[in-house]
């Protein structure tokens, strides 16, 4: 039973379109920042298609 | 996070996962020198102003090839599991935002809201040039004025006063400005901790929970081993930036260079001095960092003589009060002259029983000073009155 309303949830929750956010299971989608580089704007959104790994971090 | 890059390296050169980073630090071109001396070699972005809103790093994201977020923080054991799961496309994916559409740096149409503003404001600070960084303050203070006091907006104007500092657009006081904003903005979220580290690594020492800045060194003597050169620095990290913190209030003696007074006085003539306090506000028993900052004036071509001794400042504490150096030097470039800006740090412990408000600590400075190139160039002593502002400490 337990399982069967597990199904019932994740299949309810699959038809929700995906919210915007950074937490799991949200849809990253945060405007551009410049680049450290070239002060370029430089989004995750560049990378749609591939796999990402994003540090938040300071030099510090 | 450079644990992460030595375990993800591999990865990356076989095209399974794609590293990118956001640093959340004032000075972008530190972040590139750290970036050089560690050789990473994947993107960055800088988020100065916290537009993020992250209250604390390092946070690892992995994010799959739609754009959704599937771990935050993940144990190595689920970067496996990330990288062997097939990840659908979910219903009613938003549509990424073209990275290469910056925003419009034309103002708003009034009326408009605190959100407008400060949108304006970012757009100005993000892709407008350095001189525009006026407007970007106008507009934060637009936003303010609609939205009342905001901890966001506070340490946008801090970061925006900061870096209009490091600029050739300075203007007097910006320092103290970002100083006062940075503590407004931390008063309001005590536990912002980019917000309070921002503020923290200019001191004082006794706040400080590691030098931040201390490795810049380390970082350009390897880079110069390895046959390169280090990246430049807009702001050089100096004194409190890179020293270690410390347990307890220290003060160090030395004899006073002008006890009898004799050397003639400058009146602010050749040399302009600016006085920053960090924190804005010290408590009574508290401690605050002074910056002292010394600029020769370009209106009578005033330039420093460095063939003789480095610029000298002396601190006299009033009753009660103690400072950790009061004789403190402020050494020269190589050149025989040059006009840059020097500085000068010190704490000041405040008496138990400091009364609220200002309070003037006397000083001088001691320095040559010449009016032209080829002219004539002189010994002088600055007297300084320093305003330390001082507060109740709350209940």
């Amino acid at each position: 039973m337990m399982t069967l309303g597990a199904l019932t949830l994740a299949s309810a929750m699959t038809a929700v379109p995906v919210k915007t956010g950074t937490e799991v299971g949200q849809a990253w989608l945060v405007a551009a920042l410049p680049s450290v580089s070239d002060a370029k704007p430089l989004s995750v959104a560049r990378f749609r298609g591939r796999r990402v790994m994003l540090h938040q971090f300071a030099s510090w | 996070m450079p644990g992460w890059h030595a375990k993800t390296e591999a990865l990356q050169r076989e095209g399974r996962l794609q590293i990118m980073g956001i640093v959340q630090e004032q000075h972008p071109d530190r972040c590139r020198l750290f970036m050089q001396w560690k050789q990473m070699g994947w993107p960055v972005a800088v988020d100065a102003l916290n537009r993020l809103g992250f209250d604390g790093v390092p946070i690892t994201f992995l994010i799959d090839e739609h754009g959704v977020v599937r771990f935050v923080n993940p144990e190595p054991g689920e970067l496996e599991t990330f990288l062997a799961t097939a990840y659908p496309l979910p219903p009613g994916l938003p549509t990424a935002p073209d990275e290469e559409e910056v925003p419009a740096t034309a103002p708003p149409g009034e009326p408009a809201s605190a959100g407008a503003w400060r949108d304006h404001g970012d757009a100005l600070f993000l892709w407008g040039a350095d001189e525009r960084l006026g407007d970007a303050l106008g507009a934060y203070g637009r936003a303010l004025a609609e939205s009342g006091d905001d901890g966001p907006l506070h340490f946008r104007l801090g970061t925006t006063y900061r870096r209009r500092y490091d600029s050739p657009h300075r203007e007097t006081a910006d320092f103290q400005r970002a100083v006062d904003h940075w503590a407004r903005a931390l008063e309001i979220s005590p536990n912002q901790y980019i917000w309070r580290r921002r503020l923290q690594q200019f001191g004082p020492r006794l706040e400080k929970p590691y030098p931040f800045y201390h490795w810049v060194e380390e970082a350009r003597r390897d880079i110069r081993e390895r046959g390169d050169d280090p990246l430049p620095l807009v702001a050089e990290p100096g004194g409190s930036e890179v020293a270690a913190p410390e347990e307890s209030f220290e003060a160090r003696t030395r004899a006073e260079p002008d006890a009898a007074g004799r050397i003639t006085r400058d009146p602010g003539r050749l040399i302009r001095v600016e006085a920053t306090q960090v924190p804005p506000v010290v408590v009574p028993g508290g401690v605050a960092r002074v910056y002292l900052v010394f600029r020769p004036d370009p209106g009578v071509k005033a330039h420093w003589n460095n063939e003789v001794d480095p610029l000298e400042v002396w601190v006299r504490p009033l009753p009660g009060w103690v400072v950790d150096q009061p004789a403190l030097t402020a050494d020269p470039p190589p050149e025989a002259v040059s006009v840059e800006a020097r500085e000068a740090q010190f704490e000041l412990k405040a008496p138990d029983d400091a009364k609220p408000g200002s309070t003037l600590v006397p000083a001088y400075a001691l320095y040559y000073v010449c009016e032209d190139v080829n002219g004539l160039c002189l010994y002088r002593r600055q007297d300084l009155s320093i305003p330390v502002r001082v507060r109740r400490p709350p209940r």
